[in-house]
């Protein structure tokens, strides 16, 4: 029992340490109307993992735009993913990573801490060299919006070693090529109307093979007089994917999953002060029976006002709403001193189940909050906020929930789905200093919540036997009167609210000498729900604190430390309290190999609360220590002639110890080691448009557990190799991958194996194609009947805007 | 007589595709400017690239202005002038040509750029890195007003050649013996004049300059010049 106590208890503990670590190292620059290929190490927790995105936009634009990142393979620490290509722009490219874990969860690298800044890349310096002999002939630096913008640029002085073929001309962050008039010398750009501000321009082209740019010439456009109709501006995408399976298999039980499609646009537009927003995802694994798949959200935003229809997740705070769903109306009204948030719908879907002897489902969920802030966001601001999240009774059939026993006399309802009612209030207070970057604030909440609200709220002379009196200052308070705010009764956990209800957590983020640090308290009391955000770690305290330090873009120093500890209010027999430590550091040094190492270490014991006296589960202290460490470098070996080459090399080690007193001293219970290397190669050949990649991790993991009384060692490897090959000037790109993974030792003889055939087209501008077929094969040479293999056929279709 | 015609041909399709190269581009004009190409009026804007053999007139209180795409000089027509664009390309360089047939023109022309000559009726004049004002009058009479650098001038008729350095002016006339001698006071500031008389438009023109007051809120300056 005491066993199973601890695995259960190291289970959770292994929750609290969800979060994943990573490492990345920005590319220097990126070129104008080139991929900007990213790389992300996850160094820690990687296994939690759902999902990688990159967020991207230029800085000063509100949305972000979305790319998918592809891991490596399943023991690869190696996230890849593509920016595509981009324009010249006004502003820096940045970027973050968005992790969605297994659990639902989004975290963001870097934090949304509102200091710390975002990866960034710096516009202005494209691939090959810069060349004097593109010529600006139209040389005037300031211009008014009624003189229309000209860009003149002579290239005589190439020819004839120029292909005037492959000029492209970048004007405010847009390829304008096909808007250019070239002739033989000399290329053209006009805009009658340029809307005001700095226009830069630049032009890449290739001569004697080779790539070369411009200068990047700047011209400030003043308003002018004349009334020029407001341009409206759009970006998004459009898309479309499609996945077709076959599967053949010795389990002859084994089926292939129905084919699917989706198809999802994200399109944002502005119109003066007028934002607008439209998000769509249909995919034929929509049912109506399941929580959706399809998502629509239809927005805008002005200057005081933003109103979302559809789904939208709103983050009114941390403890009411926060990242999860609404299908409803969400608005916000806004100014600079206050602002008003209301949200309004649906937060989950009615459900049915039912077979031969047994009916349950889902209630449909309905979800309301409000927000109300008093100050400055940029200053003190308090905020007031609520949320109410609660099950529609009446959206289920009875008999989904509710039958009535008739062979048992002690019981007479049984309920297959139980509705609940969560009420949530919570006050925020924050001060926010931008010019000295001090940012530091408090939210405390409150929460009721109720289990079962199906009997109905609870009667005043139930309330009178519980010895509850129910009058306050002369006037009788009947529960069933406060029904529709929350349903009070006997499923309330606890009934009477108390300590136990409350949350709270205290922050203070600031820069100071360089370095962004973050010092959080949080406690959480035991009964403390909140259905609108991701699960709360109830019954628990925690501090951390996190600093991260740069040195221009040379050094970057991270590192933090966190306490976790539950019991925090002091009735169970005993407390378990976690230290995290982690730190990370990234050197790189321009021309040089870049150097990258992490530490992570996560000790934990228990301690008993000698008060609290429970003979029927006796204390059993323990001890844990895990930690694991990692060495990287990477280099760009740009002196290897017609293959240069991209590498990083990374080795990690670690172990995971447990020991146990049951009586007889402290025994250990758990000792696992682990190591492993992982390498990547990305190859750009000169000579020809061929690209390769190759990523190989061998990792071996020793793990001897007293608790299933063995000792086991397990080894995988898996290798992940690419090629693709440019044709018709990058207009169609085929590519084969092949991935394999091999499990063996203790794991038996296993083998996955992945062979990818491909092609990407990019028929139009900023259009994507691929068709991609995919044959996975599952061999294990100690089972029988379990070998399988696997087509899927996958096209897809990318319209950027 | 086949590989002759042929030739022919081939040498007509290349002259075609040279006489379409762009050789200068249109940097500004203003008043009432024709742009003739092909014995066509052509509708234009500023920008425009400019082909051999294109003729830009100026009317009264007009102005135009082109660069040759050589970046190497900057030519500016004044009130009442015709000229004929023309240039060719030797290797990397431009050798650029200005047909004065009638009004001012005034030509920048950088060092080491490739050959830059002037004709008028009268005259051929050949620079190289200068600054000077060439007038044709009715008559066709040529006036060379250096500003900068050294002109080399060679009268049509004769042959005979001059040179007019800075502070000189040249005339050659259709009927008289070409002189060269001190530029008059009234001649350089005709110069100035045209310029400054180049750069006001027409019309009174606004800009208006953006500013943020303390309350973060956009205002404008507004100048009218």
């Amino acid at each position: 029992m005491k066993k199973l106590c601890l695995s259960l208890l190291l289970i959770s503990i292994a929750m609290l340490s969800w979060a994943a670590e990573a490492i990345h190292v920005p590319p220097q620059d990126f070129s104008p109307g080139s991929q900007v290929e990213l790389l992300l190490e996850i160094t820690q927790g990687g296994e939690n993992l759902d999902t990688v995105s990159i967020n991207y936009r230029f800085s000063g634009e509100k949305n972000w735009l979305n790319e998918p990142m592809r891991h490596d393979s399943a023991y690869s620490p190696y996230w890849r993913g593509t920016i595509p290509s981009l324009a010249l722009a006004n502003n820096e490219l940045e970027y973050r990573f968005e992790l969605k874990y297994l659990s639902g969860i989004l975290e963001y690298i870097p934090a949304k801490d509102g200091l710390e800044p975002y990866y960034f890349l710096n516009p202005f310096s494209p691939e090959g060299t810069q060349s004097n002999s593109f010529v600006l002939l139209s040389d005037e630096s300031t211009i008014t919006a009624d003189e229309g913008y000209v860009l003149a640029v002579s290239f005589m002085s190439f020819s004839p070693s120029l292909d005037p073929g492959s000029i492209k001309v970048f004007v405010d962050g847009k390829d304008v090529t096909k808007r250019s008039e070239i002739s033989n010398s000399v290329l053209l750009y006009r805009e009658d109307r340029p809307s005001e501000g700095i226009v830069k321009a630049l032009v890449t082209a290739t001569a004697k093979g080779k790539q070369v740019y411009s200068d990047t010439w700047i011209t400030q456009v003043l308003p002018g007089t004349t009334r020029r109709a407001t341009p409206f501006t759009m970006r998004g995408s459009a898309n479309f994917a499609t996945n077709i399976y076959d599967v053949s298999a010795d389990d002859k039980e084994m089926r292939a999953p129905e084919n699917d499609y989706r198809g999802w646009a994200d399109l944002y537009g502005s119109y003066g002060i007028l934002d607008l927003q439209t998000n769509l995802l249909i995919s034929s694994l929509e049912d109506s029976n399941l929580q959706p798949v399809n998502r629509y959200t239809f927005g805008f935003q002005l200057p005081v006002l933003d109103l979302y229809a559809g789904d939208y997740s709103p983050n009114m705070s941390k403890y009411t709403l926060s990242g999860k769903n609404i299908r409803g109306l969400h608005g916000s009204l806004h100014g600079r001193y206050a602002e008003l948030s209301v949200s309004h719908g649906e937060s989950a879907r009615k459900t049915t189940y039912e077979d031969e002897d047994f009916k349950t489902g889902t209630f449909k969920q309905e979800a309301f909050a409000t927000r109300l802030r008093l100050g400055s966001e940029n200053g003190f601001m308090v905020g007031l906020s609520g949320s109410r999240h609660r099950d529609l009774i009446s959206s289920l059939d009875e008999s989904y929930y509710r039958y009535t026993v008739t062979h048992d006399e002690t019981i007479d309802t049984v309920y297959t789905a139980f509705a609940r009612d969560n009420l949530v209030l919570s006050m925020d207070a924050r001060l926010h200093v931008p010019d000295q970057h001090v940012m530091m604030g408090v939210e405390v909440a409150g929460s009721l919540y109720n289990n079962n609200t199906i009997p109905g709220p609870i009667s005043a002379d139930e309330l009178e036997e519980y010895g509850l009196t129910p009058e306050f200052g002369g006037i009788t308070l009947d529960p069933s009167n406060f029904a529709n705010l929350f349903v009070i009764n006997k499923s309330m956990e606890p009934f009477l609210p108390s300590r136990a209800n409350l949350a709270w957590v205290a922050y203070l983020r600031m820069y100071l000498s360089g370095n962004f640090l973050n010092f959080e308290y949080s406690e959480t009391g035991s009964a403390f729900h909140a259905l609108g955000t991701y699960s709360q770690l109830v019954d628990s305290r925690m501090f951390s604190f996190s600093d991260q330090m740069s040195l221009g873009r040379m050094l970057t120093l991270s590192g933090g430390y966190s306490l976790t500890q539950d019991n925090v209010m002091g009735h169970k027999s005993e407390t378990n309290t976690y230290h995290n430590i982690n730190a990370q550091a990234v050197l790189r040094i321009t021309d040089l190999p870049y150097l990258k190492t992490s530490f992570y270490s996560n000790t934990g014991k228990n301690k008993e609360n000698a008060d609290i006296a429970d003979e029927s589960y006796p204390f059993s202290p323990y001890n844990r220590d895990s930690m694991n460490m990692s060495f990287g470098l990477g280099y760009n070996f740009l002196q290897i002639p017609y293959v240069p080459t991209q590498l990083d090399i990374s080795y990690r080690f670690g172990n995971d110890f447990s020991e146990l007193d049951s009586g007889e001293g402290f025994r250990p219970q758990t000792d696992n080691k682990n190591s492993s290397i992982s390498v990547s190669l990305n190859n750009r050949y000169t000579a020809i448009p061929l690209r390769t990649q190759l990523s190989f991790v061998s990792s071996n993991n020793k793990a001897k557990s007293i608790l299933r009384n063995d000792d086991k060692e397990y080894a995988n490897s898996s290798i992940f190799l690419r090629a693709d090959y440019a044709l018709l000037a990058n207009k169609i790109k085929p590519y084969v991958s092949f991935r394999t993974t091999g499990l063996s030792k203790d794991y038996g003889s296993q083998s996955y194996k992945n062979y990818n055939l491909g092609v990407e087209s990019y028929p139009m501008q900023n259009m994507t194609v691929t068709a991609d077929l995919g044959i996975r094969s599952y061999a294990n040479d100690d089972l029988d009947g379990v070998d399988y293999s696997s087509t899927t056929f996958r096209l897809g279709l990318s319209q950027r805007f | 007589m086949k590989k002759l015609c042929l030739f022919v041909v081939i040498l007509s399709l290349a002259a075609l595709l040279m006489a379409a190269d762009t050789v200068a581009i249109l940097s500004a004009s203003k008043g009432k400017v024709s742009l003739e190409r092909n014995k066509q009026d052509l509708k234009f804007k500023k920008g425009e690239m400019l082909q051999n053999d294109d003729i830009l007139r100026t009317k009264a209180e007009s102005f135009a202005a082109y660069k040759f795409v050589d970046a190497s000089s900057l030519i500016k027509l004044f009130s009442n002038s015709v000229v004929t664009i023309s240039a060719t390309q030797q290797g990397n360089k431009l050798n650029k040509k200005v047909n004065v047939d009638r009004g001012s023109v005034l030509a920048s022309v950088k060092k080491g750029s490739g050959a830059f000559t002037v004709s008028t009726p009268t005259t051929v004049a050949s620079v190289k890195g200068t600054e000077f004002m060439t007038r044709v009058d009715d008559e066709g009479n040529s006036t060379f007003i250096v500003t900068e650098g050294e002109v080399e001038l060679q009268v049509k008729s004769t042959g005979q050649t001059l040179s007019a350095a800075k502070g000189k002016t040249a005339v050659i006339g259709s009927k008289s013996e070409p002189i060269v001698r001190d530029s008059s006071k009234d001649e350089l500031k005709a110069i100035e004049q045209a310029e400054l008389e180049a750069s006001k438009s027409s019309e009174s023109s606004t800009i208006r300059i953006p500013v943020k007051d303390e309350a973060g809120n956009t205002k404008y300056i507004e100048i009218t010049y």
